[in-house]
């Protein structure tokens, strides 16, 4: 009997181990649910179902094609047409149910997303299943149902991410320019499994899939590239804010109005002695910070330079001179427009740290900064470390240490040019 | 085992080389891959390429051998299932651990003075495997997917539907223990598991048979890796991680600082750094600045809507208490700290306001503002002419004006 038994679950488990499989889910999404603080019904629904869908678009697409290409020789032995045509129908009368089901599902992200405007997302969700459909559908074709649900996933995912960066506002389109934009890209995905399925009957079969893939490519690849170059195109090193930076106690003040060419004219308001100064300085730069009352701190670096200068601006002379230099990303000092928050000077006025946008940094993502000190006296700087990701915005002066807050807490001797990380506090539930 | 290895080269080297070369390039010139001991990569978007190669180098390990019979041709060999899966992983793992070592190497050799310092044989090496994990991952996971269905687009296919699995999965987890990084990096695990399960019977099985195997690897550990999450001790309430607080804002002084909480970022804390205390403030407050050493300057935020509240709260330490002090508007601009630090001149709604830290008295000086002109838009300058004397720029005349202050 034993061994029968056996036999027969391991032909229960061969047969419906997947059953068994979700059942066993089921027990701690139940579990789950019945938790307080486990809140599983606000899930991203609107990404989740998304994703369901694309997925589901590209399997639909690629099976249609799969069958309607396998349909070719028959339709062509027994109709007097095209032999291209039923393929062509197919896609064109299913395409349109892609197209409907797009407009729907535009209107509903935008009702779920909480959006203010409706204008654009139909049209969105019009391009975004109509193109994962058209990549589907055109791919097969041309490849095997692999390849066009591959194309037809990414092409829907690629979408999904700008359709989400748009709801979010990540991207800066706006009116127009988003009609316009995805007007182009609509174009392109739309006529593009036609065009192959064209293409297919003029060429050989290798033209005819590189063909696709360079139409599937720029139709894939449009709005990634698009904000790639926008993101890495060199920076002019001007900057587009009013500069305006006050002593602690007002009655210094620097400022710079937007700085619209090369040259730009500084001017230091002293209110105590009643006292105005303009000097004009050749290139860009940013006031760093007050040291005692005579003396201004300004950063300085030149187009395309990969060193930032350090100038000390003596407002009883006037005269300007640089005193050190340190290696910085290209454009950091643009890069960083309230440069001067990431500098500070001790009150003693002997030393100063400043955060400069590393060379090894990057800059999409994330903006990574060197720590310096400055020793104003000897005039000369000193790396205390390299790659900080978060500078700290104030930084204290307690003794000879300067006292950084990134996360945690960090003071920076200026005797030793070690730093150090402080005790962290921890809060304590119910004692406060 | 040198036959198939020199198979694998001969197969795979494009994609091999193409992976090497891209890791040291992205390493050497666009920093991808930091000499400072960071685990962090930097924020380029080309740390994706080595990253994208590794992937596809994976995903055409076992796709091409299921292709038209090559893997049953394969098996009429005298070979083992492991030696075929290691002579696949050889190549592969030689880039994955080669590359980096070669960056590392080149960025020494290429740094600035500066900061060779930092760049300890550690510190090289923390970055190299930092890179090697990140390749590593793609790489692994790529060739999990590769040993089920034929060709790279059969391998892509596979490696979405496990993707979409593992993204369902850590979100559940997420909802309920806050960690599903560490559990991503745990799923990523699992296809290799299922590698090693189907090379060592199923490879010439049919791609049906294959897939069901494959689903039944990867998703009971899946399982099992979401069930844990439900454990108690992975729970919220109970993690030390509720009671970090992440300090945000130093006082000029150095002994002060502004705090908040890690998973509740509106409440704020005084951290009093020379006793080592921790003072909570009034919740939902946002940090504006620092009137002075001691002196915090805070706004009121709703949580939900992200709305500020018009006017400040003052918040100051008097002999180890926090007191505070309500501007009901303005008191946003122009916080500065007499020369002597006791006292804070503010630009409150209309009028100049000086706060004394030490009494808590307010003194106002109702200034006129011209309708619409830039002044009462932007505010006018306001300064401390001395610790008794304050002068801002009338905004009708432009004149600077000079007020003594009662005593």
């Amino acid at each position: 009997m034993l061994p029968i038994l056996q036999r027969l679950c391991w032909k229960e488990l061969r047969q419906g181990w997947l059953m068994l499989l979700l059942g066993l889910l089921l027990p701690p999404l139940a579990l789950s649910l019945m938790l307080d603080h486990v809140e599983l019904l606000t899930f991203d629904m609107p990404t989740i179902a998304l994703f369901v869908l694309i997925v589901g678009v590209a399997v639909w697409a690629s099976m249609l094609a799969k069958d309607a290409r396998g349909r070719q020789s028959y339709a062509g032995i027994h109709f007097p047409q095209h032999p291209g045509l039923a393929s062509l129908v197919t896609y064109l009368l299913q395409g349109s149910v892609a197209l409907v089901i797009g407009i729907s599902i535009g209107y509903w992200r935008a009702r779920m997303g909480g959006l203010y405007s409706y204008d654009n997302y139909p049209f969105l969700g019009l391009l975004y299943v109509g193109s994962t459909f058209a990549a589907g559908y055109g791919l097969t074709l041309l490849f095997s149902p692999p390849v066009g649900m591959v194309a037809g996933i990414l092409c829907g995912l690629v979408n999904t991410w700008t359709f989400n960066a748009l709801a979010s506002n990540q991207l800066g389109f706006n009116g127009q320019d988003t009609v316009v934009l995805y007007m182009g890209m609509a174009i392109i995905l739309s006529f593009f499994a036609v065009l192959c399925y064209l293409l297919m009957l003029r060429f050989s079969l290798k033209t005819r899939r590189v063909l696709a893939c360079v139409l599937f490519g720029i139709g894939l690849l449009f709005i990634p590239i698009k904000e790639f170059v926008k993101d890495n195109l060199p920076q002019d090193a001007r900057m587009n804010i009013p500069v305006r930076l006050a002593s602690s106690d007002g009655a210094l003040v620097v400022e710079a109005p937007v700085i619209e060419s090369d040259s730009v004219d500084l001017r230091l308001v002293d209110h105590r002695r009643l006292r105005t100064l303009t000097h004009r300085f050749r290139q860009a730069v940013q006031p760093l910070g007050f040291v005692g009352k005579n003396v201004v701190i300004l950063a300085q670096q030149l187009k395309k330079e990969s060193r930032v200068t350090l100038l000390r601006w003596a407002l009883d002379s006037d005269a300007v001179e640089p005193f050190a230099s340190l290696p910085a990303r290209p454009e950091g000092l643009t890069y960083t427009l309230n440069y001067y928050s990431l500098a500070s000077f001790d009150p003693g006025g002997r030393f100063g740290i400043i955060f400069v946008p590393s060379p090894y940094g990057g800059g999409y993502w994330y903006q990574d900064y060197d720590l310096w000190k400055i020793d104003l006296q000897q005039r000369s700087v000193t790396m205390i470390k390299p790659l900080i990701r978060s500078p700290s915005d104030i930084t204290g002066w307690h003794g000879n240490e300067a006292i950084l807050a990134m996360g945690n807490m960090y003071a920076v001797s200026m005797a030793t040019d070690q730093m150090i990380e402080l005790p962290a506090p921890l809060a304590q539930e119910g004692k406060e | 085992m040198k036959q198939l290895l020199w198979k694998e080269w001969q197969e795979r080297r494009i994609w091999l080389l193409l992976w090497a070369v891209a890791e040291v390039g992205v390493g050497v010139f666009a920093h991808t891959q930091s000499p400072f001991g960071s685990f962090e990569p930097n924020g380029s978007t080309w740390i994706l390429l080595p990253g994208a190669l590794a992937l596809l180098a994976g995903l055409g390990a076992y796709g091409s051998e299921l292709a038209g019979g090559r893997a049953a041709f394969l098996y009429t060999r005298a070979l083992s299932w492991k030696q075929v899966l290691l002579a696949k992983l050889l190549p592969g793992v030689a880039v994955l651990v080669g590359a980096p070592f070669i960056s590392a190497c080149i960025l020494r050799l290429s740094a600035h003075a500066p900061y060779t310092h930092f760049m300890t044989p550690v510190n090289l090496l923390s970055g190299a495997l930092w890179m090697m994990s990140f390749t590593g991952m793609a790489f692994f996971a790529g060739f999990g997917c590769s040993i089920v269905l034929s060709g790279l687009a059969g391998s892509i296919l596979v490696l979405f539907g496990f993707f979409g699995a593992v993204f369902l999965g850590s979100t559940l987890l997420a909802k309920v223990s806050g960690y599903p990084s560490e559990v991503f990096l745990g799923y990523i695990v699992t296809p290799l598991l299922a590698v090693v399960v189907l090379a060592r019977f199923g490879i010439t099985l049919s791609p049906g048979a294959r897939l069901r195997r494959f689903a039944l690897a990867v998703l009971i550990p899946l399982i099992i890796i979401s069930s844990a999450g439900f454990l108690p001790a992975l729970r919220k309430n109970n993690r030390l991680a509720e009671r970090i607080v992440s300090v945000q804002i130093v006082s000029p002084s150095g002994e002060s600082a502004f705090a908040r909480r890690w998973y509740d970022a509106w409440k704020g804390y005084w951290f009093d750094l020379r006793n080592k205390r921790l003072l909570p403030l009034p919740e939902n407050q946002f940090f504006l600045a620092w009137a002075s050493n001691e002196c915090l300057i805070t706004q009121t935020i709703d949580p939900v809507t992200g709305k500020i509240s018009d006017g400040c709260l003052l918040t100051w330490l008097d002999h180890g208490q926090l007191r505070s002090h309500r501007f009901e508007s303005g008191g946003t601009r122009h916080p500065y700290a007499s020369p002597d630090g006791q006292k804070v001149l503010l630009l409150t709604g209309k009028d100049f306001c000086v706060f004394d830290l030490r009494t808590g008295t307010t003194q106002r000086f109702p200034v006129t503002w011209p309708n619409n002109s830039k002044a009462s838009k932007e505010g006018a300058d306001c300064w401390w002419q001395s610790n008794d004397v304050i002068g801002y720029t009338d905004p009708t005349t432009g004149q600077p004006v000079l007020k003594k202050l009662a005593q």
